[in-house]
């Protein structure tokens, strides 16, 4: 066959697949639906709001994700209509879609009730939302942006900050700090996640801040966060107090940061070998 | 040696120019003076022969074929300066130039990136390429240990982890670089957070997800 002739009719065959493709994810979402086994009425009410998420840009994957997983819960109608209009709202308002449908899944894979997953997204947007402004603002005064993804990440990490009651003001003052020292805005959103896993861990924010801004000062990376996380929860898991945490990340602020951990190159191994108990401070049965 | 008057008065001699008076009294001058008659002579050679009928048509398409041989007038300096800047162009390519043209600007944005000393999260996931993160976990009482987290949708079948010797259960994970939040699933139903995590972050609904980087 003439290569000219098979090129042809390659070119042919992907350009008849390519609408049966491209189709598919969203035809996936409306046959779940389908076999969902609500009533008539709901099906079209959630055939709606399923197309109102799609028209918005939600991932048909993840949108079947949400009507499969729900399904098997038992979640009623309304519930999933709600977490599936939730994620439609967050692209509508031009929020970070991830953080929110990452919650919704993940509520669901653990068998979260749907009504409290529901609050838990609302609420999440509801902080995306005002995390934009403050982003942007320390974006326009030098904090380095290199891409909307940084952007994007650091308005989640925000809005979690939020969640975790850090004030606006302390976030804020933060990446001023963050911005004078010429960091960027991935070494802010580092910060800021360390404020939030605190704040979860029950350090009050003034004695996290301080802490938090000699790691900005010092130009932490990665790799010193995460140490200073892994002793804080260490110390928590030995039944430490918050204050013990605090003390012990002041010690090693002290001490001077580490030249990091070697984590990069060939195979990265992760988890608790033999001689360690099952399961950790995060362990939950649902 | 003549005097420009006298040799103006010998063009408007030789042009006819010169009343009756001028003329007896330059002719008289120029027979008695050598000087002045040497000049009158030299000037009236080639005005005499231009003045005769010497001369000859011109072939057909002279004209035209003595224009086309002029080169073209240079333009002035704002002319050219207007036509490089507002002058409509026709810009010839093909796709070897098109390449070279794409690497250069591929280059130039890489140049930048590696000048500031950071490089943007996508360019460096697409230059990075995945990599292969092991996850070990002991539970020896467990029947089945999964791994779920937002690389997989916490799906709680998708990545099901393998018993070792001493009930140790592990997985290899093929994940492009950045930072994953995840939890190990126990007989699909125990959600844990992996004690050896590189960090830990509120999953939102009361629990603790592990967080783990993943870099080249």
């Amino acid at each position: 066959m003439r290569p000219l002739r098979a090129l042809t009719m390659i070119a042919a065959a992907a350009l008849a697949a390519m609408p049966v493709l491209a189709a598919d994810p969203a035809d996936r979402v409306m046959d779940a639906i389908g076999r969902s086994g609500y009533s008539l009425e709901e099906r079209t009410m959630l055939r709606q709001e399923a197309s109102r998420a799609l028209q918005a840009g939600v991932p048909a994957d993840d949108l079947e994700v949400i009507v499969l997983r729900s399904r098997e819960r038992g979640a009623p109608e309304a519930a999933v209509r709600e977490l599936v209009g939730t994620a439609a709202q967050a692209l509508e308002q031009k929020l970070p879609v991830r953080p929110v449908l990452d919650r919704i899944e993940q509520g669901l894979a653990k068998g979260v009730p749907p009504e409290r997953i529901s609050a838990a997204s609302r609420q999440l947007v509801g902080h995306l939302a005002a995390a934009g402004p403050l982003v942007d603002g320390l974006a326009n005064s030098g904090l380095k942006t290199m891409s909307s993804r940084e952007r994007e990440d650091a308005i989640e990490s925000v809005a979690r900050a939020r969640e975790r009651s850090v004030p606006d003001d302390v976030l804020r003052k933060t990446g001023e700090l963050a911005a004078k020292h010429g960091r960027s805005m991935a070494q802010y959103d580092r910060a800021v996640r360390s404020l939030a896993f605190f704040a979860g861990s029950g350090v009050p924010v003034d004695r996290a801040e301080p802490v938090v801004r000699e790691c900005v000062e010092r130009n932490f990376t990665e790799q010193d966060y995460a140490r200073l996380e892994r002793n804080a929860s260490e110390t928590l898991r030995r039944g430490g107090t918050t204050d013990d945490v605090v003390r012990g990340a002041e010690r090693d602020l002290r001490q001077g940061r580490s030249s990091g951990d070697g984590r990069s190159g060939g195979m990265q191994e992760r988890g608790a070998g033999p001689g360690r108990e099952m399961g950790g401070r995060g362990a939950r049965g649902r | 040696m003549p005097s420009d008057h006298d040799r103006e008065l010998i063009h408007r001699l030789l042009d006819g120019d010169l009343a009756a008076d001028e003329r007896d009294d330059l002719l008289r001058r120029i027979k008695t003076d050598p000087d002045l008659a040497r000049e009158y002579e030299t000037l009236s050679g080639p005005i005499g022969l231009l003045a005769g009928d010497g001369r000859r048509e011109a072939p057909p398409g002279f004209t035209e074929a003595v224009m086309q041989r002029l080169p073209e007038r240079k333009p002035s300096l704002g002319e050219q300066l207007s036509g490089f800047f507002f002058g409509a162009r026709v810009l010839r390519w093909n796709v070897a130039t098109a390449m070279a043209g794409l690497m250069l600007i591929a280059a130039a944005l890489l140049l930048t990136q590696l000048r500031d000393g950071v490089r943007t999260a996508p360019l460096t996931a697409a230059m990075q390429g995945p990599a292969t993160v092991r996850l070990s976990f002991y539970a020896p009482q467990a029947r089945q240990v999964a791994v779920a987290g937002d690389f997989n949708k916490w799906s709680v079948g998708s990545n099901l982890m393998e018993r070792r010797d001493g009930g140790i259960w592990t997985i290899d994970l093929t994940l492009q670089p950045g930072r994953y939040t995840y939890m190990f699933v126990l007989d699909g139903t125990a959600w844990v957070a992996d004690p050896g995590a590189d960090s830990y972050q509120d999953d939102g609904f009361g629990s603790t997800n592990a967080v783990m980087k993943v870099s080249i």
